[in-house]
């Protein structure tokens, strides 16, 4: 008897997206209520624009999918479902030249306090001049709250590599920041 | 003392005691690296509050789902329904609303329409009435039988098509019938003609209205003609099967690809019961598309979800034949199906044409509209279609 899908591990449910077509389509639907707003935030993070976080969204997912439709093995389903996004996001970044676009940085909500808008505002915007790799790292572990050791089984790197970068990622944005920051 | 280091440890979460404690010695007196810290304080609140405040745009989500061909279950991705048994108890509503609504639809139709084989019925007394009289031929001339009444044997001298008529009636009451063998065997030892009896058409049907109008002989019951002019080809026994293919639209229209990779989409298969020449009732299965619209709540606001599901549903029918308007080999019929899918309750309407070319094969053509009626956290939406059917239907 079949565990709930509530109960089910990533594992369990990674696999069952290779079963009948109900069963791929509940696990599928479990797995993206776990994962899918963590990755569309990593991808309007790291894509800098809603149209292109969509993209690349919608793009994680066919991949997600069939890897598992082809039972690729997988350890870590989170880990991977992220390298992915990783991937894509990184490819679909140097394929495009893409432009700052003022219109495309609306990601507050007018329910927050108008400080807290202007200054995530100012991170966002600070987020797109980074380098990828800090901009990643930072997105990981200060919005994601990832550990250090789930963020280098997505990037590959050294956890003392990634702590470096966001650290660097951290005083950037502040020194993009802070001359701002005064006037809220 | 690196006080950079401290400050990364700190927001790292690393930091002990201790060396925390050493930090917040140096903020209280270093004014420039308070600032620094505050700053990096209002960037980690920030960027987490945005982090969880994200909302996953339900465009993103109905797009993913219809690339894939899935269904976003309404209100709740996870359904928890992976068992066969919770899979089966999630169908039973809507199989036995299936299952009442057949019975209810038999029972209705008993009771307009008694079945009693062995009863003496008026047309009984009428065809016996009818058999003891004299008859005009279609030349005017009055017949009048020479032997004694037994009905069917009556039956058999009176050619013309109103004494036909007569004959087949009396061929028909329990009491008087003698089987055509019967007959042929008496007319192989005398000499009467015999004719055989043939199928009541509609024309009989009037033609004996006409010759009870001409013997005054007791009016027909309505209630009874299903069991005077029961065909040999209908019976209690009687079972069809149909196939059918849907082409309808979708209100509201739903402009996203559903999954397609089953060739079993967009068709109905039936099993139907005839109770009499025009009515019969039956159960009905099939697949297909579905634009859904509706509102529903993402993360902390309220989202418009399109989607366009593929369903499996399953229905009680009744359908209604009207043999009595049938233009050469085609006459109109209705069909009704009540029941229900995975989401929700169905109904359809079918109104359409049959062809049969012969007894056991006929070809449906229609217009069909149907109803999926659904509920999205507590709310009700409907999904309908129009559309044309077309089918084929085989009689054993």
């Amino acid at each position: 008897m079949k565990p709930t899908l509530s109960a089910s591990t990533d594992n369990q449910l990674f696999c069952w997206l290779a079963a009948s077509h109900r069963e791929a389509e509940q696990a599928f639907a479990e797995l993206y209520a776990r994962y899918g707003q963590k990755l569309y935030l990593y991808c309007r993070k790291v894509m800098g624009s809603n149209s292109d976080a969509h993209d690349a969204f919608q793009e994680v997912w066919m991949q997600f999918h069939a890897a598992g439709k082809n039972g690729t093995a997988v350890q870590n389903v989170s880990s991977y479902l992220f390298r992915i996004a990783r991937n894509v996001c990184l490819n679909r970044k140097r394929s495009a030249r893409t432009f700052l676009n003022i219109e495309d940085l609306e990601c507050v909500s007018h329910d927050k306090p108008y400080e807290q808008r202007e200054l995530l505002s100012l991170i966002d915007r600070a987020l797109d001049v980074l380098d990828d790799e800090y901009r990643e790292a930072f997105v990981l572990h200060e919005m994601h709250g990832m550990a250090y050791g789930d963020i280098a089984a997505i990037t590959g790197d050294t956890i003392p590599a990634l702590k470096n970068r966001v650290w660097r990622a951290r005083k950037q944005i502040r020194e993009l920041v802070a001359p701002l920051l005064a006037d809220l | 003392m690196d006080y950079n280091t401290l400050l990364q440890e700190y927001f790292d979460g690393e930091l002990d005691e201790q060396r925390e404690s050493a930090l917040f010695r140096v903020l209280s007196h270093d004014t420039a690296l308070r600032q620094e810290f505050n700053t990096y304080v209002a960037m980690q609140s920030a960027a987490q509050a945005d982090a969880a405040q994200t909302v996953l745009p339900a465009s993103a989500t109905a797009s993913v789902f219809g690339a894939l061909g899935y269904a976003i279950s309404g209100g709740s991705v996870s359904t928890g329904a992976v068992t066969t048994w919770q899979r089966l108890r999630s169908y039973a509503p809507y199989v036995l609303v299936s299952v009442v609504s057949s019975l209810l639809t038999a029972l209705i139709f008993f009771l307009l329409f008694p079945w009693h084989e062995n009863q003496t019925t008026p047309v009984a007394q009428s065809a016996k009435a009818v058999a003891n009289a004299t008859a005009t031929r279609a030349d005017g001339i009055p017949h009048t039988e020479k032997t004694p009444v037994e009905g069917s044997r009556s039956a058999a001298v009176f050619p013309s098509r109103t004494a036909q008529s007569a004959a087949v009636l009396a061929a028909h009451v329990p009491l008087v019938v003698s089987s055509f063998e019967e007959q042929r065997e008496e007319a192989a030892e005398g000499s009467m003609p015999i004719e055989p009896v043939q199928p009541v058409r509609a024309e009989q049907h009037i033609a004996v209205q006409a010759v009870s109008s001409n013997m005054e002989i007791l009016e027909i019951s309505p209630s009874v003609l299903p069991s005077a002019f029961s065909l040999p080809s209908v019976g209690l026994s009687s079972v069809d099967i149909a196939a059918r293919s849907i082409l309808a639209s979708s209100y509201p229209s739903v402009d996203i690809p559903t999954q397609t990779s089953s060739s079993f989409t967009n068709v109905a298969l039936s099993a139907w019961y005839q109770l009499s020449q025009e009515h019969a009732i039956g159960i009905e299965c099939g697949r297909e598309a579905f634009g859904q619209e509706f509102r529903q709540r993402v993360g902390t606001s309220m989202a418009t979800v399109r989607q366009n599901p593929t369903l499996w549903w399953l229905g009680a029918s009744y359908r209604l034949s009207l043999a009595d308007m049938q233009w050469s080999d085609w006459h109109p019929y209705a069909q009704a199906v009540l029941g229900g899918t995975e989401v929700g309750a169905l109904g359809k309407v079918v109104l359409g044409a049959q062809f049969a070319p012969s007894r056991n094969i006929a070809l449906l053509v229609g217009v069909e509209g149907s109803m999926l009626a659904y509920p999205v956290e507590g709310v009700y939406y409907t999904a309908n279609k129009l559309g044309v059917t077309y089918g084929i239907r085989v009689q054993f």
